[in-house]
């Protein structure tokens, strides 16, 4: 049975910016959330742009492979379910952090 | 920027009417399959819509509405247009509707059909998805 190590809090703390060693150096390499999130937007976009295009090479009889179209259709309403779910959450967790005693 | 009038929804929407139209003329042709010297009718539609979404195509400017329009036409004002086959003939009494063919087209329309109402949906929806933050 593998059990996660300790360390977790620690590694959670850090990525929300807190470290360990104050006086380090070293600069934080992974990417930020903005940027992570940002990509995120990005790709959900890219995916609702493919699908208008199937839909257009579909509706001009340029494309009859209904089934990549709907596939991609399927694809585009499936990332943009996970992005408003993903920025509720992160709304959820932000008043949870607003409503709290310090 | 209006919200109902991107390209593509317009796009969708005309192809629907498009369909639509090209289902009455195809029950049109069936129901005079053996009226002697009936000529068939057909729908075109895409070309028109295919040159009215591209982007770079060469168009004129009109800089007053008595201009003759160059070029492809607006999306808004692509139509579809029925046509009909006076060139050729199936049976002896000059009429050319082949009620197999006929069929054939009608399932493949009715397909159309259903295909474009579920994209429209799902473009409402989506639209839906994003305005409330809810699905």
């Amino acid at each position: 049975m593998i059990i996660n190590p300790i360390d977790l809090p620690m590694a959670s703390m850090e990525a929300i910016g807190y470290s360990s060693l104050p006086s380090g150096g070293e600069v934080n390499s992974k990417p930020s959330f903005k940027e992570t999130f940002k990509n995120a937007l990005a790709k959900t976009n890219e995916l609702q742009l493919n699908a208008d295009n199937a839909m257009e090479d579909f509706v001009t009889g340029e494309s009859e492979n209904l089934h990549e179209l709907m596939i991609g259709v399927e694809e585009a309403k499936i990332a943009l379910q996970f992005t408003v779910e993903v920025r509720n959450r992160i709304m959820e967790a932000y008043q949870e952090l607003m409503r709290m005693q310090i | 920027m209006n919200l109902f009038r991107t390209d593509i929804m317009v796009a969708l929407k005309k192809s629907l009417d498009a369909t639509l139209l090209r289902h009455e003329v195809i029950a049109n042709n069936i129901a005079n399959v053996d009226t002697p010297g009936f000529k068939r009718s057909d729908v075109t539609f895409k070309e028109a819509l295919k040159l009215a979404l591209e982007k770079d195509a060469f168009k004129g400017v009109q800089t007053d509405p008595r201009h003759i329009p160059i070029g492809p036409s607006n999306l808004d004002k692509v139509e579809p247009k029925v046509y009909k086959e006076i060139d050729t003939f199936f049976k002896n009494d000059k009429n050319n509707v082949d009620i197999d063919v006929e069929m054939g087209e009608l399932a493949k329309n009715s397909m159309a059909y259903r295909t474009l109402t579920r994209l429209i949906s799902e473009k409402y929806t989506s639209l839906e998805t994003s305005i409330s933050g809810r699905f």
